[in-house]
Parts: C-alpha cells; structure tokens; sequence
C-alpha cells in the first residue's frame, strides 16, 4: 500500500466519523417519533433503548411549538404516571389532556422507576427559556427524592449537561463538585461528554426508531431488531389488570411485604413518642429537605406540580395502626417540605381513591386514572390561577 | 483510472471504518443487558 492510499484511508476515517457526528447532531433536533404517546417500555431503557434528552426536548418542540399558544404540560414521574397497565386508548394522561382542553398541550414523559425530577423534569429544564408559560407535573410517593443527576434515569440529566442544554444553576455546581468521582462514574460521565461532541447516542438511536435495531433484548427477542417505530404500545397487547379482591389476595404477602419496606412505612425514619404517636427524624428531614431543594434549579420549582399518588387502600387498612400511622405522617411531611421549596403539591391519600382504582399497590386501573386526570386537572387549574405564574391564552 | 479506484477504494473503506467507530462509541456508552439490571 503506497502513502497515498494510507492517506485516502485516514481521510476516509475523519470524513466517516465526523459525517456521522454531523448527521447525529442534525438529528438530534428534528423530531423523530411518530404519533407519541407515552415511553412506553420498548421506547425506554428496560429494553435498551435509550431516548436522549435532545431528542424528547425536540419531540415537546414538535407537538407544541412556542408560538403554539398553548400551555405545554410536561408529565414526568414514574410508572404510575406512565399509565402501566393502561391501553393507549384508556391512558390517563389523555383523558388529562381531553379535561384542559386545547389551551393546554400534554405530553408525557414519564418512565418506570423514574424519579420525581428524572425524564420530563430534564426536558422541563431544558425548554424553560423558551416556554415561559410550561408546567412540569410529575409523580412520587414521600421519602423518595432522587435528584436526576443520581438516579435511574441519570443518563438523561448528564446527557443534557454536556450539551450545554440545562439553564445555568451555581447550586447545581457547587452540588456537583467534588462529587460522582469514583471510576464508574468517571467512565459514564465520559461517555455523555463525548455524545456531547460527537452525537452518537442521538444518531443511533434516531436509526434504532426509524430504520433497524441494532441491540438485541430479552423485552424483544426475535424483534429486537426492528425499527422501534414499528412495534406497538406494549401496553396494548397485554391483559389488563383486574381490580378485584381475589387478585390483591393473590398478591399476598409479597406486595403488602413491599408496601411495609417502602421509606413512608418502614419505621428507620421515625421515632415513637412516650405518647406512642409518631414523628419523623430530624436527620431525614434535614437529609430530605436538602433532597429536594436539588430537584429543579428557581425559579422552577413554582411551576412543578407534584403528586403524591397513593397506594391501593385495600393494602393499607392491611398495616398496622402505627405502619398506617407513619404512612400518613409521610404524606403530610411530603407536602411540607415540597411546598416550602416552592413546589406545588397534591397528595393523591387527600382523596377518595378505592380499590377499584389499582391494578396492584399502586398502579392505577383506567378508572383510577380518570380519577387521577381530574385531581391533576384541577391542580393545574389552581396554579394557573394563582397571578405569580403566566396564564394559559 | 486504477490508481483513481483504488485510492476512491481506500477512502470509502475509511469511511466505513469511521462510520463503525461511531456506532462502537454508542455500543459502549450505555449499559446493554445484562448490565442495564445492575443500575436498577
């Protein structure tokens, strides 16, 4: 080979990988999907698919430009402001979006075993400049306040960081320093830098939807390499749960042993008083409240919602008198410390849930979604009432 | 003519090999299974 052809092959190279890099960055500001619904788990990690942040954040752009006039509704949250269990055509953030009406626009971004600031509250954050009048709603139950740049979805928060796509935040900085220093992290961050640069989550991933994919899956098996786009809401092809007694009476002890492990039940952030009433530790407190003043950057979080969504009653008149105890103290703790971050809160146990209104703990059933819409609804009404936040045209 | 092909030849086989170096740095910047489970 003569050095003439050695050249022609580096050149190749440069050529191939920066096109690429072009292409991914192109890419990542036009919207790619179709008809979006929900992440529904064939669009989200669990089966290896990994929607980056510029790409949802194009995505809100496409359904609801700025100079729409409508008020963008960002959905983030967990499985149960997912609509697990729920068909597309009974997805509770649908019937939310049929209840605003068209002042309003909808779209939700939540994923399973998100956290309260994870997914949509990013794309919240990314879109802030330009959507002055936007809302983020978005779901957790008390004790649980991961911030985004640690949690399950954390790929989706360093992504936005190395694009420069998050607004500026000395809070967030001086947070940062100093930490996610060990080698794994080290190596993850490295690689949101370098998509940073050269795109190549977006540009993958684009061609993981449009054309073919290129990871295979167990979610997936003999079609983990269809285009995403192709395959259906994997909702729709499953049963849907039935809110019955017999059901949550098969989902014993299992369930009902979870439910007591979870932070609002189990007794490690609590202490009984000689008067056997309970009251939550002042080092959890203290460790929540620094927790949630992470969340989002201000002035934002006076244009978040978020919901405490409950749980199943037919599981809680199970507890004990001081497991339902803590539970509610939680809640009412929960709303407190978000409320004086300067969030919005409703707490889902303030109303009359039933057990026909859960496929299981926690997740709603259609019915119990049409009854979440409503309390979402009213709650989105009541901030844009109130003269601090920029009324929907 | 040759020489054209075999240097045209070169630089699309660059390309190629850029265009898969690309594709690797995706492969590997994000947990795939069996990892993804640890992360949960």
């Amino acid at each position: 080979m003569k050095i003439v052809h050695v050249i022609a092959l580096l050149a190749g190279t440069i050529a191939g990988f920066f096109g690429c890099s072009a292409l991914g960055r192109l890419w990542a500001h036009r919207n790619i999907y179709d008809k979006f619904l929900r992440l529904h788990p064939y669009l989200e990690q669990e089966s290896s698919y990994y929607p980056t942040a510029s790409q949802l954040a194009a995505l809100a752009r496409a359904q609801c430009p700025p100079d729409s006039g409508r008020t963008l509704v960002i959905l983030g949250g967990n499985s149960v402001f997912n609509g697990s269990g729920q068909k597309t055509s009974e997805l509770w953030s649908r019937v939310l979006q049929h209840d605003l009406g068209d002042a309003y626009h909808v779209i939700n971004l939540s994923a399973p075993g998100a956290g309260v600031a994870d997914t949509g509250g990013v794309v919240f954050q990314m879109l802030a400049r330009d959507y002055p009048r936007m809302l983020l709603v978005t779901n957790t139950e008390p004790g649980y306040y991961a911030p985004p740049e640690n949690s399950s979805y954390s790929y989706l928060f360093w992504d936005a960081y190395y694009k420069r796509l998050l607004p500026d935040d000395p809070a967030r900085e001086a947070r940062l320093a100093g930490q996610f220093t060990t080698d794994s992290w080290r190596e993850f961050k490295l690689g949101r830098c370098l998509n940073g640069l050269f795109y190549f989550n977006d540009l993958w991933t684009g061609v993981s939807y449009r054309h073919f994919s290129t990871v295979w899956t167990s979610w997936l098996k003999e079609r983990s390499f269809y285009a995403r786009r192709r395959l259906p809401d994997w909702y729709d092809k499953r049963k849907p749960p039935k809110a019955e007694e017999r059901v949550f009476e098969n989902m014993l002890p299992g369930h009902l042993t979870a439910l007591q492990q979870r932070k609002s039940v189990a007794p490690e952030r609590f202490q009984q008083q000689p008067d056997g009433s309970w009251t939550q530790t002042e080092e959890s407190l203290r460790q929540e409240a620094r927790e949630v003043t992470a969340l989002l950057p201000d002035p934002l979080p006076r244009r978040a919602l978020v919901v405490f969504t409950p749980f199943n009653p037919w599981f809680t008149e199970r507890l004990t008198d001081d497991e339902r105890r803590r539970l509610a103290l939680s809640y009412e703790n929960g709303k407190t410390l978000l409320k004086s971050a300067g969030f919005h809160v409703v707490s889902g146990m303030d109303h009359p849930f039933e057990p026909q209104d859960f496929g299981d703990t926690a997740h709603l059933t259609p019915a119990g979604g049409r009854r979440l819409a409503i309390i979402v609804a009213a709650g989105i009404r009541g901030i844009q009432r109130e003269p601090s936040v920029p009324q929907a045209r | 003519m040759n020489r054209f092909i075999s240097i045209a030849s070169a630089f699309l086989g660059g390309a190629v090999l850029g265009a898969f170096l690309h594709y690797t740095l995706y492969r590997i910047s994000l947990p795939l299974e069996p990892f993804i489970y640890f992360s949960f």
